[in-house]
């Protein structure tokens, strides 16, 4: 139908007594058919969308591809210095104009999640165009110690890859000192469309109240897959409010007391905790910390399922291993994890990573609460 | 985040599925119902109809006016309003494909007509109150399927007495119980 934009305009206006109308419930399983037919509905629209050059993005393109990348995570610390500053990102940019409006690409899915993690996302799907360059921060999590952005990035020109740095404000306060991970990666084969998620780890950050965050990306760089490197100057500011009140409400812990050695450090497993954003395990490490060694924990949950948390943070004596869900999530279902450290030395002059695994430790179990 | 009362609308603005699905849950009751009333001759196009309404929410969220309409009205307006169009349209496939076949069996005769006797007793009710001239913009635009372009060419009026007359009528209108 024609511009029916008029329709639903005027259909404020209307009113109708909808106490003439016997109240009909719908079953579970028309629910089901409803939100099945809504998101084909959805991708159909975007579909369509793209073939008439709406949008440049095919929906169903998405999201197949990118567990892999997302799995793959890169630990790297952020250097915080001076810079230059530049032309401010537009702060609001007109959603007609945008490439980016009509794309979505949760927090889950670049996370390689595969259960439903919206409930504890806030959803900010702001737009911010500078240079060219059109930045989403579409959602973001707020678990202990950890705040979770999920970005898409339209370049001016199909790239290999790209990767920005950002500030990142609380409460109008800035934070410094931070380590983050982050993974990246294009979300079709334009190569134009990239998601990019950093897990930035805040160790104070409130997870009970709201939270004003203010996210300003800059130092933007595109590469090319003949090395070349071409940075992009700018800067992308995003301002919402987030709460990890749910997460937080949702999050179980399970005490732990194992300890292994790997040479003379001491590592001690002190918590279990997990909820459906984040699976970790918390500990300590005394006596010099063996910084030149991968730490897994390995071993299967009582289903039969192989898991693996990997060492994602050293702080001080403080440890965390993180999940790795590169072959899923870790059930709903299960009452036990049994597994064993294992280290791998890291070569000291490569930064590449050794494939000489030990197992340095016993089976230990942990029995999760009904 | 969670999805509440308070919030669903702002999150849909924001594109939050959750949010269409908190919909569902809390007011897709009136869409059923209201479908399953206007379709009810026309059973096997209630799922369709459900759908396309869902759809126009999603897409029309930023049309919905909180201080002009509460928000279960509006979705109960666009189902009553969708399945109303449904009617229209099935009449129209039908006409058509009665005029190709040149035989038309006794009982989709007698479907026909029932709905047709209905469709113009609902149009008449949503129309009845409206000066001619208004009464005309709103047909075209609602069931004729015209933009204010094509309906400002066809009446010789500008578009600002359109959208005059569209509020007069609407006026109207609302002042209606039962009805559009």
């Amino acid at each position: 139908m024609k511009h029916t934009e008029n329709i639903y305009e005027l259909l404020n206006d209307m009113s109708i007594d909808l106490g003439d109308y016997p109240k009909e419930e719908l079953s579970e399983l028309e629910k089901q058919r409803l939100k099945k037919t809504f998101r084909i509905n959805m991708k159909k629209s975007l579909k369509d969308k793209a073939r008439d050059g709406l949008i440049n993005v095919k929906e169903q393109e998405k999201g197949r591809d990118f567990k892999k990348i997302g799995a793959i995570a890169l630990a790297m610390f952020l250097s915080i210095g001076i810079f230059a500053q530049t032309s401010w990102g537009k702060a609001v940019y007109a959603a007609t104009e945008s490439k980016l409006a009509e794309l979505s690409y949760t927090i889950g899915e670049a996370l390689g999640i595969e259960r439903n993690i919206a409930p504890y996302a806030q959803v900010v799907n702001q737009v911010v165009e500078n240079q060219g360059v059109e930045m989403k921060l579409t959602d973001a999590i707020i678990d202990r110690e950890e705040l979770i952005l999920s970005f898409l990035t339209s370049t001016t020109k199909p790239v290999q890859g790209l990767h920005f740095d950002y500030d990142i404000y609380l409460n109008g306060k800035k934070v410094k000192n931070y380590s983050a991970s982050g993974t990246s990666g294009p979300i079709d084969a334009t190569h134009t469309n990239f998601s990019t998620v950093y897990s930035i780890d805040i160790d104070d950050i409130d997870t009970i109240g709201e939270v004003k965050i203010k996210v300003v990306l800059k130092d933007l760089a595109y590469y090319f897959s003949n090395a070349t490197k071409e940075k992009i100057k700018g800067k992308w500011e995003f301002e919402f409010v987030a709460s990890g009140s749910e997460l937080t409400a949702n999050t179980r812990s399970q005490a732990l007391a194992y300890d292994f050695y790997i040479e003379d450090t001491k590592y001690s497993l002190q918590e279990f905790r997990y909820n459906p954003v984040n699976q970790k395990i918390y500990g300590k490490a005394q006596g010099s910390v063996a910084a030149s060694y991968e730490v897994d924990l390995r071993g299967w949950d009582d289903l039969g399922n192989e898991v693996v948390f990997y060492l994602a943070r050293v702080s001080g004596e403080d440890l965390t291993f993180v999940y790795s869900n590169i072959d899923g999530d870790l059930s709903n279902e299960i009452t036990s994890l049994t597994l064993a450290p294992y280290a791998a030395r890291l070569p000291e002059h490569s930064g590449k990573a050794s494939d000489s695994w030990e197992k340095v430790g016993e089976e230990f179990t942990i029995y999760l609460a009904p | 985040m969670k999805i509440t009362e308070e919030n669903f609308i702002a999150q849909m603005k924001l594109g939050n599925q959750e949010a269409l699905e908190y919909v569902l849950e809390h007011y897709a009751w009136i869409l059923k119902a209201v479908i399953k009333r206007h379709l009810a001759r026309l059973p096997h196009l209630q799922e369709e109809c459900m759908n396309d309404c869902l759809l126009a929410i999603w897409h029309n969220i930023d049309r919905f006016d909180p201080e002009r309409n509460s928000f279960k009205n509006w979705v109960g307006a666009i189902a009553k309003y969708k399945a109303i169009d449904y009617v229209r349209k099935y009449l129209k496939e039908s006409e058509m494909s009665n005029l190709e076949d040149q035989v038309i069996p006794v009982e989709d005769q007698s479907l026909q007509t029932v709905l047709a006797k209905e469709f113009q007793e609902e149009l008449a009710r949503m129309l009845k109150s409206l000066p001619e001239e208004t009464r005309a913009i709103f047909r075209q635009l609602f069931w004729e399927e015209k933009d204010l372009q094509e309906i400002a060419q066809s009446t010789g009026l500008s578009k600002p007495v359109l959208y005059n007359r569209i509020s007069r009528g609407k006026k109207k209108l609302k002042a209606l119980r039962g009805g559009y």
